[in-house]
């Protein structure tokens, strides 16, 4: 009798250790700036890029990806890297010198690329203001906006295509509409344009600018140009719409500003298929254990 | 006669609300999802003053995420309001090692009627939760900065809760 305790204790712990299996979620680097201590005046530089490109955990990247930041600035008819008017440095960085970056750690002479080898992803979130006032895009800014980003994609194709590296890169916008323009531009190469290279478009579930029929392509692979992945914040959503957004089965991506233990629980409970995070090293170690 | 007085008696020592020294032991169920949504409390309460320590018991056969709140509880005016203020330290396990957070709480609770014939004090609250140092082997010690609304927006949280305890007299 004194030898079942013993026992039964372990099967619970057996049980209990098998619950806790780690969801396996792609972590992308929130705003290009998950190498340091959390600091968002930091986020879209050139300078935390870098130093989170370079950022390892057991000899391999700590991140499956990287998200760039893109502002249509109307005074200078430029494309920025940066999050918002208010911390754009002087001079300014650019969304190319962004790509170019990247680029070059697609063609660094390495097997971990990312976490996960040789493929890399690359989330390209569109600003939707153009001045400090939060003014939208006109139609002529909205299409240098969209030409911009294609700019940058081919930038990450040449390189991933001479290092023969998968890619995927996202588009996402808090205006859906700059999102769904993307594939009416006549530089749209397609979802698939080659077979290393695989493009994909995200809206936020809060977004009003969805619509019913976005239901096709989010659970399918029937609608060509439609959305693909669903962006949430676990703390800006009551927990049942969540559930609710879990039980389409489309693939959903996690993002927040601070990893806090919501987080964690959203990453247990609904298996973000992405997780957006400037704390890489933390979220790594965390599946890894 | 005699049973009525009984009764509001227990349902005083239950409630506190005559000041007298009780221990107390129960649920607290919240909206926070966060830490565990169960956990167990234990505490005591001499005078006005009411003090319990809060944790999931999951935590002895797993320490994927472990949680222990300290809460203070003054129960002034009425009794039936009190404001509480407490400290929660917060640990997941990650790959070789742990990492850490510890949080502020601060909020309100207020009695319910008392249940089981004043055996079982019932109690419901808000609380604001805010995330006040973030640490572990490996990682910067991050404090909470309110530096803009993008460094404290997710490390601030305000949630309900409901607790039960089952209450006697020392």
């Amino acid at each position: 009798m004194q030898r079942t305790k013993p026992i039964l204790v372990l099967a619970v712990c057996a049980t209990v250790s098998a619950c806790d299996e780690r969801p396996q979620s792609l972590i992308i680097c929130h705003n290009a700036n998950c190498a340091h201590e959390t600091n968002p005046f930091a986020d879209d530089t050139l300078a935390s890029l870098t130093d989170s490109l370079e950022l390892t955990y057991l000899g391999r990247t700590t991140m499956d990806g990287v998200e760039l930041d893109t502002i249509w600035d109307r005074q200078g008819a430029r494309c920025l890297f940066g999050h918002d008017f208010a911390h754009i440095f002087d001079p300014a960085e650019t969304g190319m010198q962004a790509a170019e970056l990247v680029a070059a750690h697609l063609r660094k002479p390495t097997d971990f690329v990312s976490w996960g080898g040789n493929r890399f992803f690359v989330k390209i979130e569109l600003k939707r203001e153009v001045t400090a006032l939060n003014d939208p895009h006109t139609e002529e800014e909205r299409l240098a906006h969209l030409a911009c980003a294609y700019d940058m994609v081919d930038v990450l194709r040449a390189a991933a295509a001479d290092a023969s590296r998968e890619l995927e890169i996202m588009f996402e916008s808090e205006d859906v509409e700059l999102v769904r323009g993307l594939p009416r531009h006549p530089r749209w190469p397609g979802k698939d344009p080659d077979d290393r290279t695989r493009l994909r478009l995200i809206a936020q579930v809060q977004s009003t600018e969805l619509v019913l029929t976005d239901l096709t392509s989010l659970t399918t692979n029937d609608d060509d140009d439609g959305i693909d992945i669903l962006s949430f914040h676990t703390s800006r959503l009551p927990d049942g719409l969540q559930q609710s957004f879990y039980a389409l089965d489309a693939s959903l991506m996690l993002w927040m500003l601070d990893a806090s233990l919501e987080s964690l629980y959203a990453m247990g409970t609904y298996h973000p298929e992405y997780v957006i995070t400037g704390e890489a090293q933390l979220f790594r170690r965390w599946e890894e254990f | 006669m005699v049973v009525l007085t009984a009764t509001d008696a227990r349902a005083d020592d239950a409630n506190g609300e005559r000041g007298e020294r009780s221990w107390h032991i129960g649920t607290k169920v919240t909206t926070d999802i966060g830490p565990h949504r169960f956990r167990l409390g234990v505490g005591a309460q001499i005078a006005q003053v009411s003090v319990t320590l809060i944790t999931d018991p999951k935590v002895f056969i797993d320490n994927s995420e472990q949680d222990l709140d300290l809460i203070l509880e003054w129960k002034f005016g009425s009794d039936r309001w009190s404001p509480l203020i407490g400290w929660r330290t917060s640990s997941v396990s990650i790959d070789r090692g742990r990492h850490w957070q510890q949080h502020l709480l601060l909020g309100v609770s207020g009695l319910l009627p008392p249940l089981l014939w004043g055996h079982v004090r019932g109690q419901f609250g808000t609380e604001l939760v805010f995330t006040t140092i973030r640490h572990g082997e490996g990682f910067e010690t991050e404090w909470l900065s309110v530096e803009s609304d993008r460094h404290v927006r997710d490390l601030v949280s305000i949630n309900l809760f409901l607790r039960f305890d089952y209450v006697t007299p020392f």
